[in-house]
């Protein structure tokens, strides 16, 4: 199978959506001719060329009228994309996703489809500091009505966002910065859709189970691989889609291994990782033949120095030690 | 408005001091020596310079991420800031923040931290005002900012709240024409912002900003003005950002001929000629001015590079929260 990277699979759902469906379009700041073409990433590059001025828009830099006017354009009858440059601004745009976007369906009494994609790039690892590199997926998974969709590689990258785009409901998509131009991997030239909630076992283990996402899932990949070095077998699992979240998926692969570490890549407390854990507790607490970890990054802002993100961010050796933590294994 | 020699010629020092760093900065980074972000602040000079020469301890400053003036104007040290720059242990930030573009300040030196948010320390300033009032200082605050930021809200609700107070703030909206790729005139239907402050009830004008003295003379007025209990003034200067946005922008969309009008207002070239023409200043002084700013940024670099030191990574823990 062909090899592209995560951000052309993005750039191809982008292109493969607009062309389907006419009410599909998309605005956000310098996603036109912004950084030689297609915004910061690329992610939008050729959109405006082929889809002309009307569906392709740049915006002045406010993102509370971009949140907002992507739910006033939803609610006349379109399927608007906003791309919100930075996870981090995310934070401005919170009034009107939390308050307004992820209520609408239910105020207007199920009548209504909200169908909005928020995209933003997120994520550290590439020193650009404190206001560009935060995970908040947590925060809006804990708002009902959102969706929360992080995907970890470039096919489900693809996937997902068509499925998010066709989805009715608001969908938060994440898309991590560190993986746009680094991570390669093989997308089907023909159509797919990846639905939201259901997650996928991305190696498969005895030992284990390693849950994991975004930027994460690739780095426990490698974690598995050193564990597998030292005899243990560790299934890794991502969720793709945090809110759905596939409890089944989890569930089983516990079951099966007995032991459960969640990586993410936002702080320890609070993040996501807390609810997996308590879903664990609550529905898997037969399977567990130890305690349950979570890896996360420290709870400080993110510096921007390397080598001090580094030691912000879980990396392997973390993940290596939290599964030593919760089973016992030679050459530890 | 009475301005001595002597001070014509320390602000054609700060003018030649700001574009020399910023092109020491640009190369650094070209060099690979710096790293993280960085917006290059060359021709915003005489904005800076214009705002901030009349300044005192007791007024406070909010950068923008374009040029370091408005902060070493305030009394910042170049080798802090530099040492800052290459994320070292005795730098500004600690060797933690991304100091030169995003979030560094010096309370110290009443310099409030800008943001990578851009817009969001608006209303910050603003709130600096009130701080002010309240407490019956004497200090006003100037805060800098682009045309980009003020189509944030967070311009208008601080702008409204400063005039209805009559806080002591000079906003000073530095308009390159473009925020990244985004004109003025596509982001806004319009090429001035100044008009916005007829909407707040307060004084707005637009100058061009390399004709530094113009840019003084109004930034005066305002700041009297301010000191006076009479409110916010809304101060447009007109710029051209010589570069891409930042040292990553391609910066496809403007022409070659809005470049070359663009350079053709250099503030550093402009107030020299005035200078030198008015017999204030003649040529080896300002050779003797570039050569200064060389060896006090070269004293920086090497500074930053062969003295100072890495900080410990587990340096991020301090300062979360207050202790004990
Ligand atoms: C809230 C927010 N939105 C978007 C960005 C991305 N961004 C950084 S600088 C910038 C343009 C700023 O333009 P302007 O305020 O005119 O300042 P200039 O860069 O032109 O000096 C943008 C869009 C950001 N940092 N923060
Ligand atoms: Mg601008």
């Amino acid at each position: 199978m062909r090899e592209i990277t995560y951000v052309e699979a993005i750039n191809e759902a982008l292109i493969e959506e607009m062309d389907r469906d006419d009410g599909v379009f998309i605005f956000g700041e310098d996603i036109v001719v912004g950084y030689g073409g297609g915004g910061m990433f690329g992610a939008t590059r050729g959109l405006a060329d082929r889809f002309g001025p009307d569906r392709v828009l740049d915006t002045p830099l406010s993102e509370v009228a971009i949140s907002g006017a992507a739910l006033g354009a939803a609610l006349v009858g379109l399927r608007p994309i906003a791309e919100i440059m930075f996870g981090d601004f995310l934070t401005i745009t919170m009034d009107q996703i939390v308050n307004n976007v992820a209520k609408m369906r239910w105020v207007l009494n199920d009548e209504v489809d909200v169908p909005i994609v928020y995209r933003t790039s997120y994520g550290a690892g590439i020193g650009a500091g404190f206001h560009h590199s935060q995970s908040f997926e947590a925060w809006f998974a804990h708002v009902p009505g959102l969706k929360v969709v992080m995907p970890s590689d470039p096919a489900d990258a693809k996937g997902l966002l068509k499925a998010s785009i066709r989805d009715n409901d608001p969908v938060i998509f994440m898309e991590h910065k560190l993986l746009y131009k680094r991570l390669s991997g093989p997308v089907p030239e023909e159509e797919y859709l990846i639905p939201l909630g259901k997650g996928e076992i991305k190696r498969a283990g005895e030992d284990v189970t390693i849950i994991a996402t975004g930027a994460m899932v690739r780095l426990s990949l490698e974690a598995a691989e050193v564990l597998g070095k030292k005899g243990v077998s560790a299934e890794v699992i991502d969720p793709r889609t945090i809110q759905p979240l596939d409890e089944e998926l989890i569930l089983g692969s516990v079951k099966k291994t007995g032991r459960a570490v969640i990586v993410h890549e936002a702080p320890v407390f609070g993040g996501f990782g807390g609810e997996i854990a308590a879903m664990l507790a609550d529905k898997g607490i037969d399977y567990l033949d130890g305690p349950v970890k979570r890896v996360g990054a420290l709870f400080t802002p993110i510096p921007n120095w390397n080598r001090m993100e580094k030691y912000y961010l879980p990396d392997i050796e973390k993940i290596v030690n939290a599964v030593a933590e919760v089973i016992r294994f030679e050459g530890r | 408005m009475k301005i001595t020699v002597k001070q014509l010629k320390e602000m054609m020092y700060w003018i030649v001091l700001g574009r020399k760093i910023e092109e020491k900065i640009t190369l650094l980074f070209k060099e690979g020596r710096l790293r993280g972000h960085h917006h290059p602040g060359i021709g915003v000079e005489g904005i800076h310079v214009g705002c901030c020469f009349g300044l005192g301890a007791e007024d406070y400053v909010v950068p923008s991420h374009r040029g370091k003036l408005p902060e070493l104007m305030m009394g910042v040290d170049l080798k802090y800031l530099m040492a800052g720059y290459y994320n070292r242990r005795e730098g500004l930030g600690g060797g933690r923040v991304p100091t030169g573009s995003h979030m560094y300040g010096d309370m110290s030196k009443h310099v409030i931290p800008g943001t990578g948010i851009i817009g969001s320390l608006i209303p910050v300033a603003m709130g600096a005002g009130l701080g002010i009032k309240v407490k019956k200082a004497k200090g006003v605050v100037v805060a800098f900012f682009g045309d980009g930021a003020a189509n944030r809200g967070d311009f208008h609700e601080a702008l409204n709240m400063a005039a209805a107070f009559r806080l002591p703030v000079l906003f000073v909206l530095q308009n390159n024409r473009y925020s990244i790729s985004v004109s003025v005139e596509k982001a806004t239907g319009m090429e001035h912002l100044s008009v916005r402050a007829a909407g707040y009830g307060i004084p707005g004008k637009t100058v061009e900003g390399c004709e530094v003295l113009e840019v003084y003379e109004e930034a005066t007025r305002a700041i009297k003005r301010a000191r006076e209990g009479k409110g916010p003034t809304l101060l447009e200067c007109m710029w051209h950002r010589w570069t891409g946005h930042s040292i990553s922008d391609a910066d496809i969309y403007r022409t070659d001929k809005e470049r070359r009008e663009g350079e053709a207002k250099c503030p550093v070239l402009a107030f020299k000629a005035k200078l030198i023409s008015e017999g204030a200043l003649t040529e080896d002084e300002f050779s003797e001015m570039e050569k200064r700013a060389d060896d006090v940024i070269e004293a920086a670099v090497v500074y930053s590079e062969k003295e100072c030191t890495d900080p410990d990574p587990s340096d991020i823990l301090r300062g979360v929260y207050a202790r004990g």
